[in-house]
Parts: structure tokens; C-alpha cells; sequence
């Protein structure tokens, strides 16, 4: 019975958590629910009697928000393919060959998280337009693939360690050579590492805005948080449509999240260590 | 620029290309903050668009870095004669850029709804003021305003050191605010929201434009850009800005003008289009149809004698309060001052400081300020010995590698199949983080700044000494750590709390754990901008629940230092604990069931086993996390910017990378930023190292 | 059917040497088993055939060819794992077919070879689950079904039943050597397991520290044991080592220690009495230990007295551990008499089963 009370009361606690934790994330709703003069009001209330969905209707009908969107997906995409080929195969190599300079990149992968990314900003633009790519895609989808990466490779490297090599030399001996042991059978079993990988460089595409603000000028090619940025003014911010747009900027990212959410939990390996 | 304005200059765009075939306009649009940034990074790389428009106080700092052209020697002398003086914007003896309005003033608007006749002078804007500012519903909290506006920022104050009788620069650009008028004036707006009350405690520019259009403000003070926003929503009425009473002189808002100047890049044919352009864009033809639209001022003289502009009673009345405003400064030295001015009135305004000494402090921080903008450091011996090193040292490098060829090339073949596999991710890698890593190094030893933008040289160590001797930055790295430690605390603790319950028995788990995850699935520049939303004094949500809850006066969340810091703290803190919570949960699902029920036949309680058991078993999962996370946390730049709005109150929200990019792109100490940047990284390092080292984590690597 | 022959086989990983120049044949149709303690290299000697590892000297040579420098998937040879290495994402089926795929047979071919191996280990019935459907005796035939379907020239087994219980285990071992006398393939097993070795090996190939200490048949390295180390691995309980020296009292020669003394007389060899006066070990398994309470004919001068210690009752027979002055034994007596610990016992030697080693060289001195 105490049990009972126990179970209940934690249960309670988690629901309250939950909630005040949900509503940040309500609020944005609430507001692009009202009109931009509605924007500072006394009321906790998200939806009152004033609301309505005008701020959606123009968002997508009046503004460029569904070429942004598209654009937005195509970069993603791309750099989330990049991301999962380039993060698998290194972090394989990471976790199953001992060559020389190993050691070097591992450590320098956690190393290049820790120079602060502002000053990279500069060096980014001097080299982007010495290859001539800047207003393309190409080069936003290098700079993006390649931020994720060191992350997403030892994320991918800890997911290796914990498959026995057994499993690879089983295949091996099976007639596979090296490359097709690891496409055919290392990777279907990585699937849930694989999973995070994808999302994290989806993550790192989809809301990015500092570096885009410098490699796109051509408001055709626009990414989300891009045009999402131009209905903010210094001193004059359309907060109706800024706040729709962010809530149709987090669903999708939001929907990867909870849909992947089984995979975070076992395939989140940053911390796995190989006893 | 405003929507409505971007979309009046694309019309006449189109109308250009249509009577031009073959040439085509791409408008790229930027903030004003980040038009300056990005502008100058891509002339840096050779690029960047044609025209640029934007507001006069750029024209210095572009000018000084050689990434505009003069425009004298592309334009006959009769065409800058067309315009009036001050949209013909001069910096040192050129013309650097040409108006296609003049403006952007602040005025008093009122509603006439609310106010019959605006007040002539501050006592009785004060009066009016104290009668319009009302609880109407009688619940201790204020309903209506009699006067908004974006008070704390240095724009929309500096009108009123005027008002007081000096002037907060001197021609020559160089600071005048160790004066009494800048005393008074900052005594006198203290005094409108402590004394008077008429005032809110917090207004920011958004606040403030809210109330005045939904008619919960009597007065605002703003620009003229604002107009267009209003007029379908406000009968409102404008005037100068009241004479300050104890004076009798009239308080000077900045005038300036928006322009366009012409990139540096820009030659050969396309110069020739683009001078074209130019003409077109600031014709009175456009200026007119931008007059009709929008109610721009012309700056054609041609278009300002238009039977159209005469006739237009806003523009007259508008015309006059033009007169009682003075230029806006186009010297680069304005940011220092804003800066220094900045910092100080925030003190004041929170209370930390009397005026005085803000005064006596914002001039000598002024001028300190515009020292080292100015500061070029000539390279020197050490300089050549750097450069010397940085050779000999790329040399060595070439050296072993020859001589361990043989090595290298064994340990290539052995290991043919890792090396191919590991080669894109390098080369990714390589290009957009070895690159600017190696690059920055390089300007950390340079001169680059504002008055080298172009040819900086390697100067030594000078940076990395200045930024260690400087007492600010054994402030900021403290305020760092307490930002890190208790971010990665709460992180850490919440995450494992939470991983811990949720990993019970419980009903509808599975949806808890995947709501809780959200957090960290919203984009954070969404996040941070809700939470500053959330901390706003009287309409964030948050003191709007302390307040019907808990029964707590509301706290001044942004404009104290400690509770500024503590809100950015509370974001940071909610965007991190899922990805703890995340790392945990798998970390608990390694461990056996067998282990508790074999310590409850001990007779071990909870909390023993949860001490015995549950953390050492999650510690190896969660020690990396936690490296991470401290690194992340270190590094996170994006919450206290927009949470702080860039450092409010008087910067004293900074942690070390946001106080590298004000370095870099506020103040142009590309040199110095670069520097802080190494000594950023090799903090960190040191950090992990050890960290790693003492949990015997090393074997990982 | 194929031979395997290792010539002067060498490896280590850094400074730390694992085998040092290895020789062995394994005839074409010989079920060998190389069994050792762990860490004795033998696991690796294994993945070297498999070409899982490159010797750093030596010839590796498989049907008369030498392999050193072919990938493992050419080899045709089949290896069965210690944890099994199935393919968690494929069926069983996928499992078996996996080989024949990447060798792009024909589907029916694959079909054809697939039923043959399942039926023959009798896991027809499971074709369809995941490998963690099933359970460890399962996922054990599956992965031998795996080296079945390939047909290989050569068997490779590193430690196969390791992770069985014991009844499986027991039961597993006869299910392979039944495939064994069915395919008569070359099979090549790697266990720690003595028991293992001696009931499937045609000839043994015993390891220790990088080394081959004896190869030979069960029979062979049961009853002529190389070393000292070859007699205490092979034999189950161990044999009893005891310290002493030969000598010759009133022209009889005796070996004496503390607390033993035997009439050597029998032995006819002249081999054993070079040693004379020099110590010796001399070796004798518990089962050619008797009480002389059930002796037909006694033997005085070959009795023991001893304590007992402990008594291991292993059902019919118990393991009786007793000692003689400084001389441990340990002897498999039947249960008909209970003995308890303290008691006074008196065992007779089997003089026709001793071994001897020398002191130093720890060598067989052949009798």
C-alpha cells in the first residue's frame, strides 16, 4: 500500500515537473496565437478570447515561409546524409583500428568543441569566398556537416566499441571483405547510434542561423530560422508571425525528437566506455 | 529595416529592372547589428554586395576600415548639391554616402484619444504624466502608462543631455559625458520612473511599442519609423520632445540619415550599374513615391519642394522637430561611447551608482574605450621573432615528417582501410575547424583591428599579455566558472533525479520521458528569446506567477545584474537537463536488477542503494556527458546574449565568449577577441585533461 | 578434404610475445583440438588460420597452399565463435544464407543448402526468429549451421561450448563430433577444456605460454605425458606430483619423500636408475590409487598410510584427499566404505602407472 502512495506521489511530482517545464515551450504557442499588439499582456492564458491563427495564415500565405521551409529541409537532409556516411565510416575506423595518430584525432575532435565558435566565423567566410561558395549550398552544407561531426563521430565511435568484433569477423569469414562486412552486417546493428547521429546533424542544420546569416545572401535560398529572423526588426518585430514561425520552425525537430526518443536512451553512447 | 519599408524598396527595385532588361536586383536584408558584421567579414573575403544601405553611424567605421568607396570622385559635384546637407553623409573630408530620407528622430507621439495637446515642457509632461498613469481595475497593479519608451538604451537617451545644455560628443569625436548636463539628465529619467512613476520599471522597445498601440500608454517617444505602425491603429499626434523645464532648452534628438555607400569591391562594369542604381534609388521620384508610402522625409530638395511634401502636414510638423535635432556622429568612436554610456546610465538606472560618478565613469571609460579601438601596436622585434618561429616551427614540422616518412607511409598501408575511411570526415574536419583554428591563432599574434582591417601584421604576444593583466578578465572568467559550475550542477542533478524517477514503475512513463526531452528539441534561439519574453518585470509570465501564487512583488528580472545573470542561469538550466536526464537513462538500464534486490537483502535503505549502487554505476556514462556538457555550457554563447540582450545590464552579464564576440564585432578588437579565444580554449583543455586524468578516463582516447 | 600445416608460426602484439614459432599439422579429415590454459595463445594461433590475424613469421599453409597473404573470405574456411557472432538483425535463415548470398548463389541453391544444414542440426523450426529469440543451445547450432552451410575445406571452432551449461555442453559435444564422423571434414577446435579435448580430439595439440608442449592422440598424452605441465592438465582429477628421489636400499630401488616410500622393483627400466640419488617427481593419478581395505592381493611395500582431509563424494565414486607427511593425494575410491575426514587409509600405488620427471627439465623420463 505504501508502495501505492509512494508510486503516486513521485507520479504527481513528474506530471507537475513536466508541465511547469512545457510552458516556455506553450507560451510560444499562446503568443503566436495573438496579435502582435497582444504581445504584452497580463494574462497567463494561452488562449484567449482574442486569439486566432491569422499570424498562421499569413505565414504561409503571405510571407516566403514555405520556400524557407523547403529549402530548409533540402539543406538538412543533405547534411544529415553527409553526416551519418562521414560520422559512420570514421568513427568506425576509430573504434576498430589502432593506426598511428589515433590517439591524435580522437583527442582532437573533443578539442575542437572547446574553441569558441564566434571567431571561427571569420576564417569560415575568407575561405568560403576564396572556394567561391558563398551563396550556395555547397558550402553551408560543408560548414554544417562538418560542426556536427566531431560529436557525432564519437558518439558513433562509443555505439562501435560496444559490438563485439566478433561480429565483423564472423562476417569475414563468411566471404565479406572489409568494407561490405561493415555495410552489410556493423551497420544494421548500429541502427539506434545511427538514428542519433542523424538527428544531431538534423539538429545542427535545421536551427541554425549565425553561419546561414553569412553564407546566404540570395533571399531565394533562405533557410527557416533565416526568414524566421527577417520578421524580427530591431525596433520593429512582427511577434505574431515570429512566433508562429518558430512553432512551425520547432515541430519538426520536435516530432524527430519524440518519435526517436526510444533511440536517445540506448543509443546515446557519448559516455560509453569500453570496461 | 521595417517590413513594409523592404517591401517598398523592392517595388521600386522592380520597377528599375523592368526599364533596365539585364539587370537584375538581389536585396539582401540584414539587421542593423549584423549588417555591420556581415559586411565587413565579406569585404574581408573579397565580396559582399554592391550597395549597401543602412544608417549613417556606419559610414565611420567602413570608412576607417577601407571597405567603402568615397563616392566624390564617381558622382559630379552637382549631384551631392541635389540633396539637403545632412543626408550627404562626410567623414573626413569625403563623401561616403548619400541619403534617400531624413529622419530617424525621436519625437513625443501621443494618443489623442488619451491626450488633448502634448506637453510643452518636462513638468508638465510630468503632470500630465502622473494623471494618465492609472490602475483602472484597482488591483495594485498599474493599467495604463502616461509615458513608454526603450529608456535604457543610450539612443533614445542621449537627446536629453541636450536638453540639459552640453552635448555628449565634441566635433572631434571625442566624448563629452563628464558634464552636469549628463548628470541631470540622469538623474531627471531616474526620477520619471521613481519619483514621478510614470514610467514602468522595465520597457524595453517592444514593451513599449505594445502599450502605445493597444492605447495602454498615453505618450511614447520614438521615431518616425514607427509612423506606419501606428496609424491604423492610434490617432496619435506628434511634437518635439518636451523643453526640459529648469533649462528652457529643448531636449536634441539625433538626426541622421539611412544612405546608401558603394562596396570597395565594386568595379568595372558593375560599378557603372551601380552608380546607375544609385542615382535611381535616391531620385526624387522614389523619394516621393517612399514619402507617400511610408511618410519618409525627402532628402531631395527637389522632392522636399513637391507641392506633395508641402502639403503633407505630418512631414511640416516633422520638418520642424528635424530643426531642433542635432547630426548624428559618423565617427567610429560613436560605439565606444554608446558602450561606455551604455554601461554607466544601466547603473544608474539600477540604482548602483549615482549620477555623478556614472558620469565621471562613462568618460573616462569613453575615452579608455576609444584608446584601444584606435590602438595600433607596431609590430615590433617580438613581432619578427614570431613570425620567425611560426616558420621555423612549420619547417620542423616538414623536417620530421620527412625523416619519419618511411614510418608514416608503414603505418599507412598497415592501415590502408581505417585511413580511407577516416579521410572525408578530415578533410571536412580539416577545412572548417583546423582552418579557422590555425587562422585565429595567427590574428591572435597580429594587430588586427579597426584601423588595420586590412593590413594587419604579427605583432607578438602583446594581446595575450593585455587580456591576462586586465583585472575585467579575471572577473568575467569567475563569473564563467559560477555560470558553468552551477549550470552543469543543476544539469547533472535534475537529469539524474529525474532519470531516476521516471525509471520506477510509473503509469503514461514513456510520454513523461518524451516530454521532458522537448527542452533540448526547441531551437535555442527560440528558447532564449521566449524566457527573455517570460522575464519581462510586469508582463512576463514568471513574475506574473510568483505574483498570483506565491504572493511575491514582481523582480526586476533584466535590469539587475545578479537576477539578469540568474534568468539566463533558469534558461540554461531548463534547455540542458534533458540531454542529462537522456544520458542517464541509459546509463540506468546497464545496471542489473539483481544489484538492488541483492543490497535490499542487505537491508541497504534507498538512499544507501542510491549512493552505492545507482551512482557508481552511472558514473562512467556520465562522465563524459558531464565533460561535454561543462565544455558546452563553457562555450554557450547563445543564452546569455539574447536572454541578456548582449550583456544588460552595463555588461555585466558577460561570460568570456560573449565578451569575445563584443570584442570582435562590437568594438573591432579582431586581435584581442582572437586572443581571448586561445586563452578560452587552453582553459578548457587544461580542464578536460585533468578531469580526464582524475577519473582515469584517459584509457578512453 | 583438406590439410592444415603451421611451419614455425610467430606473433606478438607489441612487446608482448604470444606465440613463439609454432608447428602443427592437421591431417586432412583430423578432428585436432588445441586446448591450453588461457592466455596460452591458442585463440590466436586459431585466428591466424582464419586469417583473422598475420603471423609475424611462419607459413601458413591450408590444402597444400600457402595462405598468409589471402583474406579470410577467400580462405574457405569456417569459423565458429565463442559467443556465437550471429547476426542480430537477420533471421536465422538470413543467417545461414548470409554466405551464400555475398557469394551470390542462386536463390534455390541457397534454399537447397540452407534446409540441409537446419535439418541435420535440427533447427528447421526456428528458421524464422531473430537470434535473441532464441535460447544459448539455439543460437549455438545456428551458428554451426552457419559453418555448414558454407561447406568448408577446414572447420575452425574457438571455444564453442564455453558459454553451454554443463548438460548442454555435453550433449553439444556429441552433436559435433557426430557431424564430424558424418562430414569427416578437417576440424580445428580451440578449447581450455580437457574434458573437451579428450573426448573429441583424434590428436591433441596441448599450449602453454606461446608454446606446444606435446601433440599427440588422447591415449598418448593421458598415459605419456610430455612434462610435468602435460600430465596436470590432461586428467581429471589432476594427478598427484610428488618430490622425492630414487635410490637403492639392499638392492632394491625405492623412491622416497616424506611421508612415501615405493618399491620401484617392477619397473624394469634401466632409464629411471641413471637418476639414482637425484630427485625426481613422480606422478600418479588418482584412479591408480586403491584402498588397500578392497586390495585382492595386498602390497605392503607398496601402501601408503595416510590421513584423510576431505572427502568429495562424486556419487560412485568419492575424491578422497589425504596426506602423508608432506605428500598430498588425492585418490578416486569408491563409496562402499564411508571415509570421513581424519581417518586413517591406507592406499595402495599401482606401480605399472607411475610417471616420473626430472627435477630441473621437468621432462618425461621415459620408463
Amino acid at each position: 500500500m505504501s508502495k501505492k502512495i509512494e508510486t503516486l506521489f513521485i507520479f504527481s511530482f513528474l506530471v507537475l515537473f513536466t508541465l511547469a517545464t512545457l510552458y516556455p515551450a506553450l507560451n510560444i504557442i499562446g503568443i503566436s496565437l495573438r496579435t502582435d499588439d497582444a504581445f504584452q499582456t497580463r494574462s497567463l492564458a494561452l488562449w484567449t478570447a482574442e486569439s486566432s491563427f491569422r499570424s498562421y495564415f499569413t505565414l504561409f500565405l503571405e510571407t516566403d515561409f514555405l520556400t524557407w521551409m523547403k529549402n530548409s529541409f533540402l539543406v538538412s537532409f543533405v547534411v544529415t546524409l553527409t553526416g551519418v556516411v562521414l560520422a559512420s565510416t570514421s568513427g568506425y575506423a576509430l573504434s576498430r583500428f589502432n593506426f598511428m595518430g589515433r590517439r591524435a584525432v580522437l583527442s582532437s575532435l573533443l578539442m575542437t568543441q572547446m574553441f569558441p565558435a564566434t571567431m571561427l566565423l571569420l576564417p569560415f567566410f575568407i575561405l568560403l569566398a576564396k572556394l567561391k561558395l558563398i551563396n550556395s549550398y555547397l558550402g553551408l552544407i560543408i560548414i554544417y556537416s562538418s560542426t556536427a561531426l566531431p560529436f557525432c563521430i564519437w558518439q558513433m565511435k562509443g555505439y562501435y566499441d560496444t559490438i563485439p568484433a566478433a561480429l565483423e569477423e564472423a562476417a569475414r569469414m563468411d566471404g565479406c571483405s572489409r568494407f561490405s562486412a561493415f555495410i552489410k552486417v556493423i551497420l544494421p546493428v548500429s541502427s539506434p547510434a545511427l538514428v542519433i547521429t542523424a538527428l544531431f546533424s538534423f539538429m545542427a542544420s535545421w536551427s541554425e542561423y549565425v553561419v546561414a546569416a553569412i553564407v546566404l545572401q540570395d533571399p531565394e535560398l533562405y533557410t527557416l530560422p533565416l526568414g524566421l529572423k527577417s520578421f524580427q526588426a530591431s525596433l520593429a518585430t512582427q511577434w505574431g508571425l515570429y512566433a508562429a514561425g518558430a512553432v512551425v520552425v520547432s515541430i519538426p525537430v520536435t516530432i524527430l525528437f519524440i518519435s526517436l526518443s526510444r533511440f536517445l536512451v540506448s543509443g546515446l553512447t557519448v559516455g560509453s566506455v569500453k570496461g | 529595416m521595417l517590413y513594409e519599408n523592404r517591401k517598398a524598396l523592392r517595388e521600386v527595385c522592380d520597377k528599375y529592372e523592368d526599364s533596365h532588361p539585364g539587370i537584375n536586383i538581389n536585396l539582401i536584408y540584414r539587421e542593423t547589428e549584423e549588417l555591420r558584421s556581415n559586411f565587413q567579414s565579406a569585404a574581408l573575403g573579397g565580396s559582399g554586395p554592391e550597395l549597401i544601405y543602412g544608417p549613417s553611424d556606419q559610414v565611420g567605421p567602413f570608412a576607417v576600415m577601407g571597405i567603402i568607396k568615397p563616392l566624390d570622385d564617381l558622382f559630379p559635384p552637382s549631384f551631392f548639391n541635389q540633396f539637403s546637407s545632412n543626408a550627404v553623409v562626410q567623414f573626413q573630408d569625403k563623401t561616403w554616402m548619400v541619403g534617400d530620407g531624413v529622419g530617424n528622430h525621436l519625437m513625443l507621439m501621443y494618443n489623442k484619444d488619451i491626450v488633448s495637446s502634448p506637453p510643452e515642457n518636462t513638468d508638465e509632461m510630468i503632470k500630465i504624466g502622473k494623471s494618465l498613469t492609472k490602475d483602472l481595475d484597482d488591483d495594485g497593479i498599474i493599467d495604463q502608462y502616461g509615458l513608454v519608451w526603450n529608456f535604457t538604451e543610450p539612443f533614445f537617451y542621449v537627446p536629453w543631455i541636450g536638453g540639459f545644455g552640453e552635448w555628449f560628443i565634441n566635433d572631434d569625436g571625442s566624448p563629452n559625458l563628464n558634464t552636469k548636463s549628463n548628470e541631470n539628465a540622469f538623474a531627471f529619467i531616474k526620477s520619471l520612473r521613481d519619483e514621478h512613476r510614470i514610467i514602468p520599471k522595465e520597457c524595453d522597445y517592444e514593451t513599449a511599442n505594445a502599450l502605445f498601440k493597444t492605447g495602454r500608454a498615453a505618450m511614447i517617444i520614438n521615431g518616425d519609423w514607427s509612423w506606419g505602425d501606428y496609424r491604423d491603429k492610434v490617432d496619435f499626434g506628434i511634437a518635439a520632445l518636451p523643453m526640459v523645464s529648469s533649462t528652457g532648452v529643448f531636449p536634441t534628438p539625433l538626426v541622421s540619415t539611412k544612405g546608401y555607400s558603394i562596396n570597395v569591391h565594386t568595379t568595372s562594369e558593375k560599378l557603372s550599374h551601380t552608380i546607375d542604381l544609385m542615382t535611381y534609388l535616391t531620385s526624387p521620384e522614389v523619394q516621393l513615391h517612399y514619402m507617400r508610402r511610408l511618410n519618409v522625409q525627402p532628402s531631395s530638395l527637389a522632392a522636399l519642394s513637391h507641392p506633395d511634401v508641402q502639403a503633407n502636414s505630418l512631414l511640416k510638423q516633422n520638418a520642424a522637430i528635424i530643426k531642433k535635432g542635432r547630426p548624428m556622429p559618423v565617427v567610429p568612436e560613436l560605439r565606444a561611447i554608446w558602450d561606455a554610456l551604455r554601461g554607466e546610465y544601466q547603473s544608474v538606472l539600477a540604482g548602483t551608482k549615482d549620477p555623478h560618478t556614472a558620469a565621471v565613469e562613462s568618460q573616462r571609460k569613453a575615452i579608455d574605450q576609444i584608446k584601444t579601438m584606435n590602438l595600433v601596436i607596431e609590430p615590433g622585434v617580438q613581432g619578427k621573432f614570431i613570425k620567425g618561429l611560426l616558420f621555423l616551427f612549420i619547417a620542423a614540422l616538414g623536417i620530421i615528417f620527412w625523416i619519419k616518412k618511411k614510418i608514416y607511409l608503414r603505418s599507412f598501408q598497415e592501415n590502408k582501410f581505417a585511413y580511407l575511411m577516416l579521410l572525408p570526415a578530415f578533410l571536412g574536419i580539416m577545412s572548417v575547424i583546423i582552418f579557422p583554428f590555425g587562422y585565429n591563432l595567427i590574428i591572435s599574434l597580429s594587430n588586427f583591428s579597426l584601423r588595420t582591417f586590412k593590413d594587419w601584421e604579427i605583432i607578438g604576444f602583446h594581446h595575450f599579455a593585455s587580456v591576462l593583466t586586465d583585472g575585467g578578465f579575471y572577473s568575467l572568467f569567475g563569473k564563467t566558472i559560477i555560470w558553468t559550475v552551477v549550470n552543469v550542477c543543476f544539469h547533472v542533478s535534475l537529469g539524474v533525479f529525474l532519470a531516476v524517477m521516471i525509471n520506477r514503475t510509473l503509469p503514461a512513463k514513456r510520454t513523461l520521458r518524451t516530454l521532458l526531452i522537448i527542452p533540448w528539441a526547441l531551437p535555442q534561439y527560440i528558447a532564449a528569446l521566449t524566457w527573455r519574453g517570460m522575464f519581462n518585470q510586469e508582463y512576463g509570465s514568471i513574475n506574473l506567477i510568483l505574483n498570483k501564487f506565491f504572493n511575491m512583488s514582481p523582480i526586476q528580472w533584466l535590469s539587475q545584474p545578479v537576477e539578469a545573470f540568474s534568468a539566463c542561469i533558469i534558461t540554461n538550466i531548463w534547455l540542458g537537463f534533458p540531454f542529462m536526464m537522456v544520458v542517464a537513462l541509459g546509463g540506468l538500464q546497464s545496471i542489473p536488477k539483481e544489484m538492488y534486490e541483492a543490497s535490499q537483502v542487505d537491508g541497504a535503505s534507498r538512499w544507501q542503494q542510491f549512493w552505492n549502487i545507482t551512482l557508481p554505476m552511472i558514473k562512467p556514462v556520465m562522465i563524459p556527458a558531464v565533460i561535454l556538457g561543462t565544455i558546452w555550457t563553457f562555450n554557450n554563447i547563445n543564452v546569455v546574449w539574447l536572454v541578456s540582450n548582449g550583456g544588460e545590464p552595463s555588461d555585466l552579464t558577460h561570460i568570456l565568449v560573449s565578451y569575445v564576440y563584443k570584442a570582435a564585432f562590437n568594438l573591432y578588437r579582431y586581435g584581442y577577441a582572437a586572443a581571448l579565444s586561445m586563452i578560452i580554449f587552453l582553459i578548457l583543455s587544461m580542464f578536460t585533461v585533468s578531469f580526464m586524468r582524475r577519473s582515469k578516463l584517459d584509457a578512453v582516447v | 578434404m583438406a590439410g592444415v600445416s603451421l611451419q614455425a608460426i610467430s606473433k606478438s602484439f607489441g612487446d608482448n610475445t604470444i606465440l613463439k614459432g609454432i608447428d602443427v599439422q592437421a591431417h586432412s579429415g583430423e578432428f585436432m583440438v588445441i586446448v591450453g590454459p588461457s592466455g596460452c595463445g591458442k585463440s590466436t594461433l586459431l585466428r591466424i588460420i582464419a586469417g583473422l590475424e598475420t603471423p609475424d613469421g611462419g607459413e601458413v599453409i591450408i590444402d597444400g597452399e600457402r595462405k598468409n597473404d589471402t583474406d579470410p573470405s577467400k580462405r574457405e574456411v569456417a569459423m565458429v565463435f565463442q559467443n556465437y557472432a550471429l547476426y542480430p538483425t537477420m533471421t536465422v535463415y538470413e543467417n545461414l544464407a548470409f554466405s551464400q548470398r555475398i557469394r551470390k548463389r542462386s536463390k534455390d541453391e541457397i534454399d537447397k543448402r540452407v534446409m540441409e544444414s537446419a535439418e541435420m542440426l535440427k533447427i528447421d523450426e526456428l528458421l524464422d526468429r531473430k537470434p535473441k529469440e532464441l535460447s544459448g543451445g539455439q543460437r549455438q547450432r545456428v551458428a554451426l549451421g552457419r559453418a555448414l552451410v558454407r561447406k568448408p575445406k577446414v572447420f575452425l571452432f574457438d571455444e564453442p561450448l564455453s558459454n553451454l551449461d554443463a548438460k548442454l555442453r555435453q550433449e553439444m559435444r556429441l552433436e559435433i563430433k557426430k557431424l564430424h564422423t558424418q562430414l569427416n571434414n578437417t576440424m580445428i577446435y580451440v578449447t581450455h577444456d580437457q574434458t573437451e579435448a579428450m573426448t573429441m580430439a583424434d590428436r591433441i595439440c596441448l599450449m602453454n605460454n606461446g608454446i606446444i608442449e606435446q601433440i599427440g592422440t588422447p591415449e598418448e598424452l593421458y598415459n605419456k605425458p610430455a612434462n610435468t605441465f602435460v600430465s596436470t592438465f590432461i586428467g581429471m582429477p589432476p594427478i598427484n606430483l610428488i618430490d622425492g628421489e630414487v635410490c637403492t636400499e639392499n638392492g632394491s630401488a625405492f623412491f622416497i619423500s616424506d611421508g612415501v616410500r615405493i618399491n620401484l622393483d617392477k619397473i624394469k627400466n634401466i632409464e629411471l636408475f641413471k637418476d639414482l640419488d637425484k630427485h625426481v617427481i613422480m606422478g600418479i593419478r588418482p584412479e591408480n590409487l586403491h584402498d588397500n581395505y578392497f586390495a585382492e592381493i595386498k602390497d605392503p611395500e607398496n601402501t601408503i598410510k595416510c590421513t584423510v582431509d576431505l572427502v568429495e563424494n562424486l556419487g560412485s565414486v568419492a575424491l578422497v584427499h589425504s596426506h602423508s607427511g608432506d605428500a598430498h593425494l588425492s585418490a578416486t575410491l569408491t563409496t562402499e566404505k564411508i571415509i570421513h575426514p581424519g581417518d586413517s587409509l591406507d592406499l595402495i600405488v599401482d606401480v605399472n602407472s607411475l610417471h616420473f620427471f626430472h627435477q630441473e627439465t621437468k621432462e618425461r623420463i621415459k620408463l
